[in-house]
């Protein structure tokens, strides 16, 4: 028996529940028209989806191969159809290059030659073209059973010897020793040549125990034994296939039993052990009887014939050939087409290795195409991963760049808010404070200085502060900076009550600078009788917080005064490169606008964006 | 001594007048909030004695001593920071004082303005100009003498000799003059202007070194062939300043 290789697309994953559609689809399937293939799909899938549950597509494959190892040949080609459909849907080429190769298997084992060796070139061609020489030279392996059938043994050498060496090199064991198995029928049957077939066969067999399958041990122990027949060696023979038919009831293969039926018969007929052969005879007829396997039927007709001649029962005897030509008669078509079939497969495969040979020219220059594309492949993966490292390398450069400027803008707005003109000024307020009034105002105005400092050196380090100790640390610069200018202006903090101020952060002291601004410059030029006023609003915003300081002083223009007091114009620099640097970390994103008063005076808005 | 105070804060004028209070030879005949102000006030009140805010809204007070005509006034600068300003103040021998004011040094510098004779006064106002505008190679600095003001180039320096609580300046054209301050007053002042302190008690300009000499446990050979030690562990530094 020869071993074909259907090409399991993925392990099958619910191999209880193929089990149980197995069992019970090809019947419903096969009553359904013969020439509708679509009506086929239609109903498998209508069976599938109301099944018990929907079947994942790798699976309808799997009742295929599932049905092909129960011998339901049909049955099993409408299933690798319908996938091949499916797959035709996900556009998985490689996929629909199993299923071609899998309904050729059944084509093949049902003698539809022509249509067999059709499908398998379209599946070598998708394999080809893929690179999936795994699956090539299982195709190679059953075309060279195909030829072997027809008795093109040179063409079948020719194969099996393709598949052999792919799968050397794909150090493939199991398809090694399928093809070993191959060879071997190939010798026994088509040379005759029992030793080369032997050698063949014990080769397969020593692959199969290699990986431990039992699977085909069956099959394998049945073809030796077969030969051990051929050779008298009847003893062995029976031996080997009594182990044959105890492993063949664990893979439930029709096929595979008839035969070891036939041999174990046969061996049984060569020494005369008539009572043994006849049983075994009518299991085997009832076997093949069930699945209406009409050449087994005439293989133990035939058998049963011989056996009734050895019995000198010749009424029997005729009866049976009788029965055996009538048999014929009805495999005449089948043969007939058979043998049309393969003609056409004679000469379709003529035309077919010409086109091979201008094709292999082609393959060759694609081949070296495709080590070319591998290599520029492995070129441009290298050169990407190069590239990745590259922008990486860049990006975290640039963070932290960007981190240094932070760090740097930081130190510059320390130096600008520890600004020494303000606090020595501020010292010096507080000094005159001392002087003129009670010790414990004095001090008040000592403490709220140390808070300010130690908040400001608290708030240049941090990232972020909550709006709270924000609002603190300008509360207390403006009553130092109220002191200093004696009174010269009133200033008020509104907090809009939907913030949570505890738990809402901004950048630190990014409007200090303004305030600082607004007083140095807009309430000091203020005219004598003229009341100063700051107005510091702290707003929720539909992203964000709004921060603006607004004031009735004399404003940017030089109306009042000339230019901007060095430190001042310093600071919004300072705050211009601090936005920039804070942006840039994407926690906030932060706009400001400057404008004049109408009137008088300035508003300056920051809106702070909150990202994160 | 009439005093004129100049500053742009309110409390720093109060402060002052305060502390001038507990002493009886100034009194103080005017205040100014702006460098305006001041130039406008100053020459109506026979002042003698000024008080001036370095930075002001409207500019330095440095531009009051220049509109003033005539220039006798003894000055004292206030500055709430150290900036550059002060390194010209300090070079040209005026006196400062920091905010918020020490009223131990308020009082020292006032005592000693009062003893003080006001002979080189204008010259010392005109050094003090040219060393605010000037580069800082080409300053001069004022060496205050038991009898007078002098005033000398920096590069004329060649080295500097301690000598107890005098320091002995050692000048090109062959000069000495000793001068009533300690030679670290002169170090800070000179460090950055091209001078080394090659000993404990010597300071020398690095450009007037004509040699380092190995011998003797090591000195420098000024311009002026004078010998100036140079201490051992000290070599290296010089060395490196020197590139």
């Amino acid at each position: 028996m020869k071993a074909r290789h259907l090409i399991w697309s993925i392990v099958l994953i619910l191999s209880w529940h193929i089990t149980s559609f197995a069992q019970n689809l090809p019947a419903q399937i096969l009553s359904a028209p013969e020439d509708s293939l679509p009506h086929y799909i239609e109903k498998s899938k209508h069976i599938i989806q109301t099944g018990i549950i929907a079947i994942p597509l790798q699976n309808i494959a799997g009742c295929g191969v599932s049905c092909y190892q129960r011998g339901e040949i049909k049955a099993a080609r409408y299933f690798f159809e319908i996938a091949k459909h499916e797959y035709h849907e996900i556009n998985d080429s490689t996929e629909i290059g199993r299923m071609l190769s899998n309904i050729a298997v059944t084509y093949e084992l049902e003698g539809k030659y022509d249509q067999a060796t059709d499908y398998y070139h379209q599946a070598l061609d998708i394999f080809s073209s893929s690179g999936d020489k795994e699956s090539q030279a299982k195709v190679y392996n059953n075309l060279g059973v195909l030829f072997q059938e027809i008795n093109e043994e040179t063409k079948a050498l020719k194969y099996h010897k393709l598949s052999l060496n792919s799968k050397r090199n794909l150090m493939d064991t199991a398809g090694l020793a399928s093809t070993y198995n191959n060879l071997g029928v190939l010798y026994e049957e088509n040379f005759e040549n029992s030793d080369s077939a032997l050698y063949f066969y014990e080769k397969s067999l020593h692959f199969y125990r290699l990986i431990n399958t039992n699977r085909f041990e069956a099959q394998l122990l049945s073809n030796i034994a077969s030969i051990y027949v051929k050779t008298n060696r009847i003893q062995e023979a029976i031996n080997m296939l009594e182990e044959a038919e105890w492993e063949a009831e664990k893979v439930d293969n029709i096929i595979l039993k008839s035969r070891i039926y036939k041999n174990t018969a046969l061996a049984h007929l060569k020494s005369n052990n008539l009572a043994e052969a006849e049983l075994y005879i009518k299991k085997g007829l009832a076997i093949s009887k069930a699945q209406n396997l009409l050449k087994p039927q005439i293989e133990f007709l035939n058998l049963t014939a011989e056996l009734q001649e050895k019995k000198q029962n010749y009424q029997a005897c005729i009866v049976t050939l009788h029965e055996k030509s009538q048999l014929k008669d009805s495999l005449q078509n089948a043969e007939m087409n058979e043998a049309i079939s393969k003609q056409e497969v004679l000469f379709d495969t003529k035309q077919k290795e010409h086109q091979i040979s201008m094709a292999k020219q082609a393959l060759m220059f694609s081949e070296y195409e495709l080590k070319r594309q591998k290599d520029i492949l492995i070129l441009a993966i290298f050169s990407f991963i190069l590239a990745a490292l590259t922008v990486l390398l860049l990006v975290y450069r640039s963070r932290l760049k960007a981190k240094n400027r932070q760090v740097e803008v930081e130190n510059k707005m320390l130096r600008s808010q520890m600004n020494p003109h303000f606090m020595f000024n501020a010292l010096g307020a507080i000094q005159n404070y001392i002087l003129e009034h009670n010790s414990m105002d004095s001090m008040i105005y000592l403490l709220d200085f140390s808070k300010l400092m130690r908040n400001i050196l608290d708030a240049s380090r941090a990232e972020e502060i909550t709006i709270q100790k924000e609002s603190e640390i300008l509360a207390s610069y403006l009553k130092l900076q109220q002191l200093r200018f004696s009174n010269k202006f009133e200033y008020d903090i509104i907090i809009d009550d939907k913030i949570d101020t505890e738990n809402t952060n901004i950048p630190p002291m990014l409007i200090q600078p303004f305030i600082e601004n607004a007083i140095e410059h807009g309430m000091r030029k203020l005219p004598e009788d003229k009341q100063g006023f700051i107005q510091l609003s702290i707003t929720k915003t539909e992203n964000g917080i709004r921060l603006q300081v607004s004031d009735n002083g004399s404003g940017f223009s030089t109306k009042y005064g000339t230019e901007k007091p060095k430190h001042i114009s310093h600071a919004m620099n300072i705050t211009k490169e601090r936005i920039g640097a804070i942006n840039q970390l994407k926690k906030f994103k932060i706009k400001q606008h400057i404008k004049e008063k109408a009137e008088r005076g300035v508003i300056i808005n920051f809106e702070i964006q909150i990202l994160i | 001594m009439k005093a004129f105070i100049v500053d742009d804060e309110k409390h720093i004028i109060n402060t002052i007048q305060l502390f001038l209070k507990e002493i009886q030879e100034i009194e103080v005949v005017g205040t100014a909030g702006s460098v305006k102000e001041a130039i406008e006030k100053i020459p109506q009140t026979y002042a003698d004695l000024l008080f001036l805010d370095v930075e002001l809204q409207d500019g330095r007070s440095f531009e009051i001593i220049s509109k003033l005509n005539h220039k006798n006034y003894q000055i004292v600068f206030i500055t709430a920071h150290v900036h550059y300003a002060l390194q010209a103040i300090r070079i040209s021998a005026f006196d400062y004082l920091l905010k918020p004011i020490h009223p131990t040094e308020f009082k020292a510098v006032c005592d000693r303005l009062i003893k003080e004779n006001t002979e080189s006064l204008e010259t010392r106002i005109i050094a003090l100009e040219e060393n605010i505008k000037s580069p800082s190679e080409n300053q001069k600095i004022v060496l205050k003498t038991a009898e007078k003001h002098i005033i000398v180039k920096i590069p004329e320096i060649i080295n500097m000799k301690a000598d107890n609580i005098y320091t002995s300046f050692y000048l090109k054209d062959g000069r000495r003059i000793v001068v009533t301050k300690s030679i670290k007053h002169f170090e800070e002042l000179l460090t950055d202007k091209g001078f080394y302190r090659s000993h404990r008690s010597h300071l020398v300009n690095i450009s007037e070194i004509r040699e380092y000499v190995k011998s003797d446990g090591g000195y420098l050979m000024m311009s002026n062939d004078k010998q100036i030690p140079l201490s051992a562990s000290k070599v290296n530094e010089l060395m490196n300043k020197l590139g």
